[in-house]
């Protein structure tokens, strides 16, 4: 009989009348959840940032935003920079102020990896909390979480300080109180939701479609609870208010900045960069941004632009590859559309799952992102989001039946999760997972390549620029390409870099702000972008007649070389800063 | 001077009948209203209609009395006074002369032994009763009395606690503060220089965090809790004894609504006969006197006319109807106000389940007229946040609580003994809230609606917003006097209270219209002086009290709204900065007229909205 709890848990409750049960008291579940959950992400995170030597470039760099508002020459909020969405950088800000304590948190971007290790085992709690509402028993309920918490994906991006763990968190805890409301109609669950979609959006650009989107469903299910447009409205206001707060503080303050509020989609987001040695293009991202880089879409030759209908089969193909799961659940999701009421919730929960990949589609279309499996990560959640939802439409109607599904979803999110395994050892699916994938098995760290393990090139390179920079002269550098140096320099103040508020005036009259040296990358490549090379285009080859080489080496940035210039005399340029 | 000497013992209800004054079917309902009510069958009578003189007539009779017309009666003012004029009035008494070694006393009850024996001891003398019927006695006490009257609605607190009536705004040690601190600041800038104004800056902006944190954690622990009292209709049918209720109603050139409210009173759920209805007029408002004697006023109401004299504010003369009051509960209403039917009844099921420690049944407050213009929806949100969340909140953490200018029911004797309201106080409903709170008592919210009309004028606005203004700083003002006593009585949290609601409400207010000058040149034209009164740390607190603070009190008037179900009124809680904008300007105005007019009552215009809401 207990084995039968364990596998039907519906029957729990009749057997609690026959025979005598020990209650598992667990004092806070969440709480224990959690703590476990976080420990673990640690451990894997450790292994792979300190083992393996993987660590992507874009979340380092996101620790180095956070690096950058406490500890640059110029320590100011703005330093957070405008390309990535800020708010992963916001909370790598506390563990980065901490890195006299303990340094690897900045130099090896560990905060990073502890703040998605917290997101990520908070994303565990809320599915617990989810399934706990839709009727699933503990011991059901911790098999489901466990089987999410082991997908590869979701491992690899808790170790790391990306955007991605953070945005799942708030993209499952929004919908599931979107569910909640559609349901108890409870007003505290609106603005909840307006914030957490809003958090959504400030940790990944493709979620401000999802808010949109949520935005509708509220009005939608609103208008069919009755009561008016007028209430339709109050309560499309009380969701939508908190969440327009929240993403307008960003797009507001970049209107301050840059004047352009979406300076994000306009600015230097993402470029890609076609690499003869690999089959598809190599995304290789920008750390911050040079005011004056241009978009990847004007860009002849670097962005590789997919028509309407690649677009749409690459995602189609991301979707089935990095969780098939979702369409078994999509499936059941529409059967349910077809025969049962309260379609309206589920249609609305649809739209919510389509609306990311669709924009996906929509930017990959016009070249704004590229073919990066990542980008689809947000399936991986929605599928169990989707199993949420089914378990708890059969809740109280179908006891049997549900515990039925509950052993079905688990075998297919464990099958899902053996496919999201095989898969990321495919370097043509998954260009940034491949890497560590294969080190996994081969428990040997990995040398710094492409987009990821440029920290482990900072000490050296600093190393040498000391050497080189004997009178501790100021180095001025675009931050795209010393990201890597001065979270692990002795002194950062050393570098001027872009987020400092005289980049541009220094940059231009080096002397009168006393910077003495440049440091340039290659301009090949991703290097064509930075600032300086920008300003003055042959100062790679020859200093531009007002700089003269004092060094060289290789790994400023991903596969970059660079090279070290001494200001000898006037730049020629009458910028006077912003 | 009438009546006969020998008692006649036919009963009452007989020389009625005899006499013509009621007939068969009166005599029967005044039994019947008897039996119910538990009154004296004369004040059934009364209150079913008959004329007071005519049934006074008969007990007379009854008694074998002598009875007089004291309208026209001469009285020996000097002995009268010899009475205390509230004991006077308690027991429906009246010395008229005295001659051959007694004194002879116009009494509405001669059967009244309390009131025999307090007269006999205080003249001491025996005394010789003359029946007169208790309006007429009561106007011709108001003549006699009108100094003693005078005296004590004016002077009864700063009589009792000097030190908590607002007779003088500042005290001494305060003005002195007032003199020192500019010099401390002159030094501190002679001293600091253009430090010390970051300094200010920055204390201005924490203490705008401050209130601002603290408004929001009021709100939400109120919006939380379950602090308003449910009285159910089961709990309302079993009350069987109902005391003496009385309703003080304060009007000042206020005709207009006058039928209103006697619509309003005629709609109460209680016993009539038990309903003590005072009509507070003031001496020179020759108008509304006027159409209230040509108005023809049920039984249960008594016209009081307050002389002009002392500060002219309504809780001088609520404490002058006081006086008069014969209810166990009184409680106010405004000329305008609409109370539940069934609010008397809730507050007294609420008096006798939570004791005696309960020294106020708080109603809530909200407008008929909600929908009439941008201020009056405004005003209702407002309403709304402050009466179903902030003031729960205060409750339920047991802060003081400043009552609402209407719909406050008391226990009367407590009501004398804390010396009522303060007369030089505009916002009186304040200021006796607190003191409720320093002397032990609670405040109770009860889950019942008055409604009021919701100013809709612009400038009547202004005026009433910057009298409430004024006596919330001079209430502060008067509290801070002796800080330790304060703390003493209210411990620490009650202290921050009282900073954070009364001295934050008011301080904050101002302060916004300085808070959006300065964002304003700082975003159009970045001047350099804001950048340099902001530095990082200032500048960020300062930022997040602006976007978060404004969004979250913009919030919780949509939030408001909605839990109303009022959603008409969405759109006003979306621009309800431009309401505190207005807030801050009378604000402003409060705050001279704290010093030039501290006692002035800006007077409030109501029946500005043509429809009544029954």
């Amino acid at each position: 009989m207990a084995t039968a709890q364990l596998v039907f848990p519906r029957l729990r409750g009749r057997a609690l009348d026959r025979e005598r049960t020990i209650a598992l008291r667990v004092p806070n579940e969440g709480a224990v959840i959690w703590v476990l959950s976080f420990v673990s992400y640690i451990a894997v995170a450790s292994y792979l940032v300190f083992h393996l030597h993987y660590m992507i470039n874009d979340a380092y760099t996101r620790v180095d935003n956070a690096f950058n508002i406490l500890f640059s020459r110029d320590p100011h909020l703005g330093a957070i920079g405008f390309v990535w969405p800020p708010l992963p950088s916001f909370f790598d800000m506390p563990l980065v102020a901490l890195k006299g304590l303990w340094p690897p948190l900045a130099t090896q971007g560990f905060a990073g990896s502890i703040e998605a290790a917290a997101f990520s085992a908070g994303t565990v709690v809320l599915l617990n909390a989810g399934l706990r509402w839709a009727g699933v028993v503990r011991v059901m309920r911790w098999i489901i979480c466990l089987i999410w918490a082991v997908n590869p994906m979701v491992v690899i991006y808790a170790a790391q300080g990306m955007s991605e763990a953070p945005f799942i968190f708030f993209f499952v805890g929004s919908i599931l109180v979107f569910l909640r409301w559609s349901e108890s109609r409870r007003a505290v669950l609106l603005p909840v939701m307006g914030l957490l979609a809003g958090a959504a959006a400030l940790c990944r650009v493709e979620a401000l479609v999802l808010a949109f989107v949520m935005g509708v469903c509220v009005i939608v299910q609103s208008w069919g609870h009755g009561g008016g447009w007028r209430k339709v409205e109050t309560e499309a206001l009380m969701y939508g208010l908190p969440s327009l707060v929240v993403i307008s503080l960003w797009l507001g303050t970049a209107a301050i900045l840059f004047h352009d509020p979406l300076y994000l989609i306009h600015g230097n987001g993402v470029h890609f960069v076609p690499q003869p040695s690999l089959a598809s293009p190599t995304v290789v991202a920008s750390a911050a941004p040079s005011i004056q880089l241009t978009a990847a879409s004007d860009v002849p030759g670097i962005v590789k632009v997919v028509t309407l209908g690649e677009a749409i089969q690459r995602v189609f193909t991301h979707v089935m590859f990095i969780y098939p799961a979702i369409v078994a659940l999509a499936a059941v999701l529409l059967g349910r559309l077809v025969t049962r009421s309260g379609r309206v919730a589920a249609i609305c929960l649809l739209m919510l799952g389509v609306a990311i990949p669709a924009l996906d589609v929509h930017l990959l279309n016009i070249g704004l992102v590229g073919q990066i499996l990542r980008y689809q990560i947000s399936v991986i959640p929605f599928a169990f989001l989707l199993g949420i939802y089914v378990l708890r439409s059969l809740k109280s109607t179908y006891p049997v039946f549900s515990s039925a599904v509950a052993v079905a979803l688990v075998l297919v999110f464990g099958l899902s999760n053996v496919i999201t395994a095989l898969d990321l050892g495919d370097p043509q699916l998954a260009e940034e997972e491949a890497p560590v994938a294969r080190a996994l098995i081969t428990d040997k760290p990995l040398e710094p390549a492409g987009d990821y393990g440029a920290f482990l090139t900072g000490p050296e390179i600093v190393a040498q620029l000391l050497k080189l920079d004997k009178d501790n002269g100021t180095i001025l550098c675009d931050s795209s390409t010393c990201f890597a140096l001065n979270m692990v320099a002795p002194d950062p103040k050393l570098f001027l870099i872009t987020s400092d508020r005289n980049f541009e005036a220094a940059a231009a009259q080096p002397r009168t702000h006393g910077v003495e040296y440049f440091l340039v990358p290659q301009p090949g490549g991703f290097g064509a972008f930075d600032r300086l090379n920008e300003l003055y285009p042959s100062l790679w080859q020859n200093g531009a007649r007002f700089a003269k080489l004092v060094g060289s080496g290789r790994g400023g940035g991903p596969e970059q070389n660079w090279r070290l210039y001494r200001i000898t005399g006037p730049t020629g340029i009458g910028l006077q800063g912003r | 001077m009438t009546g006969a000497e020998v008692p006649d013992h036919t009963p009452l209800g007989q020389l009625m009948l005899t006499r013509g004054l009621i007939d068969e079917a009166g005599l029967e309902a005044a039994l019947e209203l008897q039996a119910r009510e538990h009154v004296l069958l004369g004040e059934a009578f009364v209150a079913r209609g008959a004329p007071q003189e005519d049934v006074w007539k008969a007990l007379a009779t009854q008694w074998g009395l002598p009875r007089i017309d004291l309208s026209s009666h001469w009285v020996d003012e000097a002995l009268a006074n010899e009475l205390d004029a509230r004991q006077a009035i308690r027991h429906r008494i009246l010395p008229l002369r005295r001659g051959a070694g007694r004194a002879v006393v116009a009494m509405a009850d001669p059967q009244d032994a309390r009131a025999f024996n307090y007269a006999e001891a205080k003249l001491r003398m025996p005394i010789e009763p003359i029946v007169v019927a208790p309006d007429s006695l009561r106007r011709r006490q108001e003549t006699v009395y009108r100094h003693q009257l005078v005296q004590i609605a004016c002077a009864l607190l700063h009589a009792k606690t000097p030190e908590q009536s607002a007779h003088i705004t500042l005290s001494r040690p305060q003005k002195k503060v007032l003199v020192v601190a500019p010099l401390i600041a002159v030094a501190l800038i002679v001293l600091m220089r253009s430090t010390f104004f970051v300094a200010l800056a920055g204390a201005l902006v924490t203490a705008y965090a401050a209130v601002v944190l603290f408004r929001a954690y009021v709100t939400v622990i109120g919006a939380r809790s379950q602090q308003l009292i449910k009285v159910s209709r089961p709990e309302i049918d079993e009350l069987t004894d109902f005391p003496v209720y009385t309703l003080l109603l304060p009007l000042y050139r206020e005709a207009g609504v006058l039928s209103q409210l006697i619509s309003a009173c005629r709609h109460l759920e209680y016993p009539a006969s038990k309903l003590d209805i005072k009509l507070l007029l003031e001496e020179d408002d020759l108008e509304t006197i006027d159409v209230v004697r040509q108005t023809a006023l049920p039984p249960n109401f008594e016209v009081l006319i307050v002389p002009a004299e002392g500060p002219r504010t309504k809780p001088k003369a609520c404490n002058y109807g006081l006086q008069f009051a014969r209810g166990e509960y009184s409680v106010i209403f405004d000329a305008e106000d609409v109370p539940a039917p069934d609010q008397l009844k809730k507050a007294l099921v609420i008096f006798r389940r939570r004791g005696r420690l309960v020294g106020c049944v708080q109603a809530q407050l909200n407008y008929y007229n909600p929908k009439q213009n941008m201020i009056t929806k405004w005003f209702a949100l407002e309403y709304m946040s402050w009466f179903d969340f902030f003031l729960p909140g205060l409750v339920r953490l047991g802060l003081p609580v400043p009552l609402g200018g209407s719909s406050n029911h008391f226990p009367t004797r407590l009501l004398r003994e804390l010396g009522a309201w303060d007369p030089n106080n505009v916002t009186e409903d304040a200021d006796v809230g607190m003191r409720l709170h320093r002397t032990g008592y609670e405040t109770a919210l009860v889950d019942s609606v008055t409604l009021e009309e919701a100013n809709s004028d612009y400038i009547n606005w202004m005026r009433q917003r910057s009298r409430w203004g004024k006596g919330y700083l001079i209430s502060w003002l008067v509290l801070m006097r002796h800080p330790r006593t304060l703390f003493r009585d209210v411990g620490w949290r009650g202290t921050v209270a009282v900073q954070l609601t009364l001295g934050g409400t008011f301080g904050v207010s101002v302060l916004n219209l300085l808070v959006y000058l300065l964002t304003l040149l700082w975003l159009l034209a970045q001047l350099g002086f804001v950048q340099y009164l902001f530095p990082t740390g200032i500048y960020y607190i300062g930022m997040i009290e602006l976007v978060f603070g404004n969004f979250l009190f913009l919030y919780l008037g949509l939030w408001c709204a909605h839990h109303r179900r009022a959603y008409d009124l969405t759109h006003a809680a979306v621009f309800s900065p431009l309401y505190w904008l207005m807030a801050s300007v009378a604000m402003i105005k409060a705050g001279i007229q704290a010093v030039n007019k501290p006692t002035f009552w800006e007077k409030t215009v109501h029946g500005l909205f043509e429809t009544t809401p029954h």
